[in-house]
Parts: structure tokens; C-alpha cells; sequence
């Protein structure tokens, strides 16, 4: 595939919390990029403002490709709240009987058991009325009915019903069968998330262009919404396989964790197992956005639950909890993508403000004999990655990649996940 | 030389692979311990250690496994690692292992590096998960060892006395800003068992002790549990409450001080351990409330002691186990999407509703399945919540073969379903 001169091909990666975002011409020349941080903007407006660069330089694009985490925002929520079941009964939520740690992936109370004898239009139709009642915005359903039953409305029939009432219907396997009920619930519950996401594509950059998500088997324009859960972790695992790695560490503002290049199938999500294929990670205990506390020993300590994405790190502008991104201050300055992302880091006055929030906390510990600064904590948290990352190297140095690689590694690769994603799309030209 | 803060990094990091590890310097005190889950195998494990370390002279190398709950473990399915990691250290932990339902007596499993070839011909032959337990394990331990490399200061006895005097520094602290003073709480399981507790933290000569005493506690007939079983839910309790996880060491341990009357229901080893889970639950109930009655000011009230409901039960043959478990309101029942999958059983049931699971499956298998209950709580189990063909249990085992129906039928509750 090759470019005609006036079009542009726009590589974006989109993580749950900030993007990077590349415009490339026909001559394969990175003509601008954009990071952003997505509790201070949102993507439809990124791409509105680019679409605008784009038409005064008189271009125009058709292709984004994509490289997502976005759908990951998801994992530590129930989903499915408008979406409601037909099943039979005696296997009501029966993909939630395996194990109490999986989260919910559609309402109890939007379940229509069917029983035989019970199953006609009528039944139904006052079904759909009890659970509009519940929940007025009920708008999807999965029918999950054995295949052998002898239900007056089959399967087609009961489509065409909900169909007709306004519901856009997901047809799962037997009711026994709880990974594929899993997989076509979490299908359904996340539909929205999707709507939502392909809508700020097309309003922004015109009905014309199309979107390509990295899912497993490559960039792909149709797609099942649970491949998007992957799409980051396979494509550095993709690209970590063609570098003949098992594994590689990962650094970027959200996420610290080891990759693996292999693929496995029947994927452990927060909701069960799920037929599908993944690339197991390995997150570090503490993440970019760990917040550093005195605990209640009056210890200086890293919390294991990562802070959410709002107001984010004291650097990014709006944050007061110094988090572990913002130990690293005076070392991120010197790295390109942070400067791209926080340009209010280049100034003296920002950093001194970060700096302040920081050394509150160091001067606030009260133990002789467990008190750190600044510098031991962070040679302690540099000390700890490369420990952990070297009992997955295998004798062999492992592979540091990402945005932030370079806190930890100084003679990592330089890395922007826009020309990364560009070569990977592979135009020619 | 390295802060105790940087020190504590380093222990972490050696200590992630597990959910339950020690490290044991070479003079047998416990330099580091980590204990994330119940039940608790803290003292357990200091007890394994000294085993090992008195009987079977340990060198840099060995790795060693025991089970034995009449000889310092808690039942045979809680294996007990131990090897020496350097040149003072050496470690202790525990792994599960539902498969293993034999005991273990303290056993050399690699004589400096080199497979025991006896023990394994005898131990490891035709047990392919054990085997797989073992030689991860042994990876974990190299792993260890390449890591400690790095951290040589850990080997020096400076090191270790800098991190003792930390570690005392934070319980001395955490003890300042609470209660002391003397008081007594017991709990009377049944009509033939008291267990009664007295808890006293004074401070002697400036030094600050916790003692915890249990005489008076019903001699031991049926329903017991060995010591170490008991000081390991005592100490881990204490732990909690004074926020110390994650810097107890010996010189904590020291100030920790434990009676317990011999041959009673908290100081006799049990056969099989098979009151550890509920005693160690008791235990746990009691230390709690005498340390909260201590730190409230306010008149006391009268609480009530019980144990939630509980069941860990197993189906096996020849070829495979699968394991099944469910606490009150927490439940592991993956093994039915398996044996679904793998075509074994087919499911006639599969429901959550009403704050109750149920779930009915058929066998298909030809080969008959053993289904084993491996621990249920409380002491007085009605096995009414399984059913085979429509008959509730009255045995801890059962065979049960192609078409018997198995039902499970399990009530979601967050209280103590058993009061005392």
C-alpha cells in the first residue's frame, strides 16, 4: 500500500489515561505528533485539532491506525448495566458461580429466566416491561438459551422480538457454556465504550476515514471489542517476538510491567475466563502513579494501589499527592515524550513547585533509624525494577522499551509509539 | 552500608515469589518475615527451620520439604520449603500442594545441588504435579541465590544488627502510642472446651513485653492443635494490629511472650492438623478482642465469638484433582468450568441468585471420581450443602461414578454463621 501525496496516515497510541499521536506523509516524514493527557483534554478534541493542522497544510487522511489500552480503564469496573440476559432456568448468572473474585458483567436484576411452558410472546413482552422499569435505558441483550430447547420462540424469533423493542441483540452458546457467555456479555457491555470511541474518530476526521486497531493477528478494521483489551500488550509483544525476545520491560506514565511475546488463549479477565487470546504482563507492585505516603508508622511508603488518572501527578498540573512519577522529576525533563506531554515541566518555577510537594514527605518521617531521602528512594525503586525485571531476563539482558525507559535503563532505545506504530503498518512508498 | 529502608526493598524483593517466607539468620533468629495470607505458618515455619537446621546439618545447596503436622508442620497438604541461601541466611516457606494427602518427615530433595535420587525415586515417582512443585521451587531458589549475589550485605552480621535494632525501633514506637495493662477473654467452643486467654503488656527495667497466657485452657482430648499452630495466628494478629507487617523480626519476637499448658487443646499436635484452620480462627478472635478491650477506654461489650462457614473438598482420580473452596462470602469454583471443558461432567445447574449458589452437574466420566472434603468449618460439620443423587454427605469421602448426580448448594453470608 502506498500514499498519494496530498494524504496522510495519522498512528496513534491511545492508553487509558494519555495518547501519542504521529501524522505521517507519503514520504514516510513524521510531519507533527501530539501527546495528551487525557484527564486535562479528550481525544475527539486532539483530533479535531489535528484534522484542522491537516486541512491548512492542505492534507487530508483516510487511515488511522491504532495501538490501544484505552479499553483497559474497564477492567476494574462491573460493566453491563444496561445490558440485560434471556436465559433458561436454573443457570441464572451462571457465569458468576465459578469464583467471587470476578466482577459482575451484566445487572441481576436485568435477568429474564425462562422456564418452558412460560416462554411465549406475551411472557416476554412483559419481561421487557418489568426491566425497562428497572432500568429505562436498558438497551442491549444477550440471549443465552440451551440449543436444544423447545421453546416456542426460537432463538430467531426472540431476535426479531427484542429487535423490534429497540435492543441491539448478542447471541451467546448454551448456558453451560460460561466463557462464551462471558465473552458475548463483555462483548455487549462494552458496545458503548466503543460507540462512544469510533464516534470521536469519525466527528473529528469525517465519516470517510477509517480506524485500525491492533488486535492479535495485526491492525484490523473490523473487530470484536474484547480483541481491544490486548491491543497494546500484543503489539509490543509482536514487536519483542521479531526482536527475538521472550520478554521486555515497559514504562510509560501508567503502567511499569514486563511483556511477554507469547500468546495464550482463554484469557483470566477481571471477569472470569474468557475465550479469547492474550499476552500475559507482568505489572510491577508499584505503578507511575502509586501515591508516596507516610504510613502509620511514620514511614515513607509506596502505595500497591495505583492512584486513578485524575488529577494525576503533581508534574501534570492539577495533582497535590506527590505520586512515584514525580520523585523522577529532574530525570524526566530529559526525556522527550514528557516534555511533548507536560511542557510546564521546562520551567524552573514548575519544577521547584514539584520538588516542594515532594520534600514535604521526606522531611515529615519520624523514625531515626528508617528515615530516606529523595535520592535513596529513587536509587531503592531503580534498584527494584531492574531486580525484578532481571528474574525474567534469563541470563539475557532484557529489553527496556516504552516512553519512560530511559529512567531506568540509560542506554535504552529512544522510543515514540507514533513511528513505532507507522513501521508497523508497513506503507510503502 | 545500606538504610533499614533500603534493606526493606531488598527483603521484599526476595520474598515476592511467596505468599509465605521467612529468613532465618545463622544463629536461627528470624531475620525477616513475610506473611500475607491465613492461615498464618509464622511460628511454623521458625519451627521447620530449627528442624531442619538440628537434624539434618543444612548446607549451601540442599533443599529440603516436610509435611509432618506431629513434627513441627500444619497438615499434609501445606508443604514446608527450607535451604540455606548464603553463606548465613538460609529460608524457609510454604507452598500448598492439594495433591499431597501423606505425610512428608523433614527430606533432603537436592543434596548440594544434586538430586536425591532415592528420595525422588521414592517421593517424586508418578507424581507429576509434586514434581512440577518441586523443581519450580528449586528455579525460585536459584533465583534467590543469583539475587543475594547482589545484596551481600545481608550476610554481614552488621547488617542483620542494624535491621534487628530497626525493627525494634518501629515496635517500641507502635507500643508507646498504645494501652498496657492486664486482661482475660475465653471463648467456650463446646460444652467439654474452654479456651481461655489472658493478655498482659507491661514494661520491666524500660523494656516493653507482650505476654500472652493461656492457662487454664482445657486439656487436650479430641480437639487440639500444636503450639507453634497457635503462636502463629498469635503473633501474626498482633502483627496486624500494630501495623508491624513487614518488619517483624526476631528482636520483635523477643518481646512476644507465649505460655501455653501442656498437653492442652493449644499446645497438643493433632495427627492430620485437622483442627488448625478452626483453633488458629479462635485464636485469631480472641487475640483481637484482648487487644482491642486494652485500647478502649469505654466500658466493654460483650461480643460474640463464632466461625463462618467453610468448605475445601477435592474430586480425583487416577489422572487428575480438581480442588473446590468456599468461605463465607469467598468461593473458588473454577475447576467446574474444567472438568466442563474437558467434558467430564455436564452441568445441570449453574446458578447465583438470592445471595445462593447452586450448582448440579452429572458425571460423564467412565473413570469414577474420589470426592474428598479436605477441611470444613465449623467443628460440628452437616454436610447438608452437598448432595450425591439427592442425599446430603454423611462421610468425608465418597466415590462417585458415571451419572451420579452432585449438587452443591451454598449460602453467601458475610457473618459468623456459628456462634459460640
Amino acid at each position: 500500500m502506498s500514499l498519494s501525496p496530498q494524504h496522510t496516515i495519522i498512528a496513534l497510541y491511545l492508553g487509558e489515561s494519555f495518547g501519542h499521536l504521529g501524522v505521517f506523509n507519503s514520504d514516510h516524514k513524521k510531519i507533527f505528533d501530539r501527546a495528551f493527557f487525557l484527564p486535562q483534554t479528550n481525544l475527539k478534541s486532539v483530533l479535531t485539532q489535528t484534522q484542522l493542522e491537516l486541512q491548512s497544510q492542505g492534507l487530508t487522511t483516510r487511515h488511522v491506525y491504532v495501538v490501544s489500552k484505552y479499553f483497559d480503564r474497564l477492567r476494574n469496573f462491573r460493566l453491563g448495566g444496561s445490558v440485560a440476559q434471556v436465559v433458561d432456568q436454573d443457570f441464572e448468572n451462571s457465569y458468576t458461580v465459578t469464583n467471587d473474585k470476578c466482577l459482575s458483567l451484566a445487572a441481576a436484576s436485568l435477568v429474564i429466566s425462562v422456564a418452558p411452558g412460560q416462554e411465549d410472546e406475551t411472557f416476554f413482552n412483559s419481561e421487557i416491561d418489568r426491566i425497562k422499569k428497572i432500568n429505562p435505558d436498558v438497551n442491549k441483550v444477550v440471549l443465552c438459551l440451551k440449543e436444544t430447547n423447545s421453546y416456542q420462540l426460537n432463538t430467531s424469533a426472540l431476535q426479531e422480538l427484542f429487535e423490534t423493542k429497540g435492543f441491539k441483540v448478542f447471541k451467546s452458546a448454551g448456558p453451560s457454556n460460561m466463557k462464551q457467555i462471558r465473552l458475548t456479555l463483555l462483548q455487549g457491555g462494552t458496545e458503548g465504550t466503543k460507540d462512544e470511541l469510533l464516534e470521536d474518530f469519525t466527528t473529528a476526521l469525517g465519516p470517510d476515514t477509517t480506524v485500525h486497531f491492533w488486535t492479535d493477528v495485526g491492525f484490523k478494521s473490523e473487530f470484536q471489542n474484547f480483541e481491544l483489551f490486548n491491543s497494546a500488550n500484543s503489539f509490543l509483544g509482536h514487536i519483542n517476538k521479531k526482536d527475538k525476545n521472550r520478554f521486555c520491560g515497559y514504562f510509560d506514565i501508567e503502567s511499569f510491567r514486563v511483556i511477554s511475546s507469547e500468546i495464550k488463549s482463554d484469557w483470566p479477565s477481571p471477569w472470569g475466563l474468557i475465550p479469547t487470546n492474550w499476552t500475559p504482563d507482568f505489572p510491577f507492585q508499584f505503578q507511575p502513579l502509586s501515591e508516596l505516603k507516610l504510613n502509620e508508622l511514620s514511614i515513607i511508603n509506596l502505595q500497591e494501589k495505583m492512584n486513578q488518572y485524575e488529577p494525576g501527578p503533581v508534574l501534570a498540573g492539577r495533582g497535590i499527592k506527590p505520586l512515584l512519577l514525580d520523585l523522577f522529576y529532574d530525570q524526566l525533563i530529559e526525556i522527550e515524550f514528557m516534555n511533548l506531554l507536560f511542557p510546564q515541566l521546562r520551567s524552573d518555577n514548575y519544577r521547584n513547585k514539584v520538588s516542594g510537594q515532594v520534600s514535604i514527605l521526606f522531611k515529615a518521617q519520624s523514625h531515626d533509624h528508617y528515615r530516606c531521602d529523595l535520592l535513596e528512594m529513587k536509587a531503592a525503586i531503580s534498584s527494584h525494577v531492574n531486580r525484578i525485571c532481571r528474574t525474567y531476563s534469563n541470563d539475557k539482558d532484557l529489553k527496556y522499551t516504552g516512553p519512560l525507559a530511559k529512567l531506568f535503563d540509560v542506554k535504552a532505545a529512544a522510543f515514540s509509539w507514533p513511528d513505532i506504530i507507522f513501521k508497523e503498518v508497513g506503507f510503502k512508498k | 552500608m545500606k538504610s533499614a529502608y533500603s534493606l526493606k526493598w531488598q527483603f521484599d524483593d526476595l520474598l515476592r515469589p511467596f505468599q509465605s517466607a521467612s529468613i532465618i539468620c545463622a544463629d536461627g533468629s528470624l531475620l525477616f518475615s513475610k506473611d500475607q495470607s491465613k492461615p498464618s505458618f509464622l511460628t511454623t515455619k521458625l519451627v521447620v527451620s530449627q528442624i531442619f537446621r538440628k537434624y539434618l546439618a543444612p548446607k549451601k545447596g540442599d533443599l529440603f520439604v516436610m509435611n509432618d503436622p506431629e513434627n513441627g508442620a500444619f497438615s499434609f497438604e501445606h508443604l514446608f520449603f527450607f535451604a540455606p541461601i548464603s553463606p548465613t541466611l538460609s529460608l524457609v516457606w510454604h507452598q500448598p500442594s492439594s495433591e499431597v494427602d501423606f505425610k512428608i518427615p523433614p527430606t533432603p530433595l537436592f543434596d548440594q545441588s544434586k538430586k536425591n535420587e532415592m528420595v525422588w525415586q521414592a517421593l517424586l515417582m508418578g507424581r507429576e504435579n509434586l514434581t512440577e512443585l518441586v523443581l519450580e521451587q528449586k528455579e525460585i531458589l536459584s533465583k534467590i541465590e543469583s539475587e543475594l549475589l547482589e545484596m551481600k550485605e545481608l550476610d554481614l552480621v552488621k547488617t542483620q544488627q542494624q535491621w534487628f535494632k530497626s525493627s525494634y525501633e518501629i515496635f517500641e514506637n507502635q507500643l508507646n502510642q498504645k494501652a498496657m495493662g492486664h486482661t482475660e477473654v475465653s471463648i467456650k467452643v463446646d460444652s467439654e472446651h474452654l479456651i481461655k486467654l489472658a493478655l498482659t503488656i507491661e514494661e520491666k527495667n524500660s523494656i516493653k513485653a507482650i505476654i500472652f497466657d493461656f492457662t487454664n485452657t482445657t486439656a487436650a482430648r479430641t480437639f487440639h492443635t500444636a503450639s507453634h499452630v497457635v503462636e502463629s495466628m498469635l503473633i501474626y494478629t498482633t502483627v496486624e494490629f500494630y501495623k508491624l507487617n513487614g518488619y517483624l523480626s526476631q528482636s520483635i519476637l523477643d518481646k512476644i511472650k507465649i505460655m501455653l499448658p501442656p498437653k492442652s487443646i493449644v499446645s497438643k499436635s493433632h495427627p492430620t492438623g485437622y483442627w488448625n484452620l478452626e483453633i488458629q480462627n479462635i485464636i485469631s478472635q480472641l487475640v483481637q478482642q484482648t487487644l482491642q478491650d486494652l485500647n478502649t477506654p469505654t466500658r466493654k461489650k460483650k461480643v460474640q465469638f463464632g466461625l463462618n462457614n467453610g468448605l475445601y473438598f477435592s474430586m480425583k482420580n487416577d489422572k487428575s484433582k480438581y480442588d473446590f473452596f468456599v468461605e463465607s462470602e469467598k468461593f473458588d469454583f473454577n475447576d467446574f468450568e474444567k472438568l466442563e471443558f474437558e467434558n467430564k461432567i455436564s452441568i445441570e445447574t449453574a446458578q447465583k441468585k438470592d445471595n445462593t449458589i447452586l450448582i448440579r452437574f452429572k458425571l460423564l466420566s467412565p473413570t469414577p471420581f474420589n470426592l474428598k472434603i479436605h477441611s470444613y468449618l465449623p467443628k460440628h460439620p452437616e454436610m447438608s450443602c452437598l448432595k450425591i443423587n439427592g442425599t446430603a454427605l454423611i462421610s468425608r469421602e465418597v466415590d462417585i461414578k458415571t451419572q451420579d448426580q452432585v449438587e452443591l448448594c451454598w449460602k453467601i453470608s458475610s457473618t459468623a454463621d456459628r456462634p459460640y
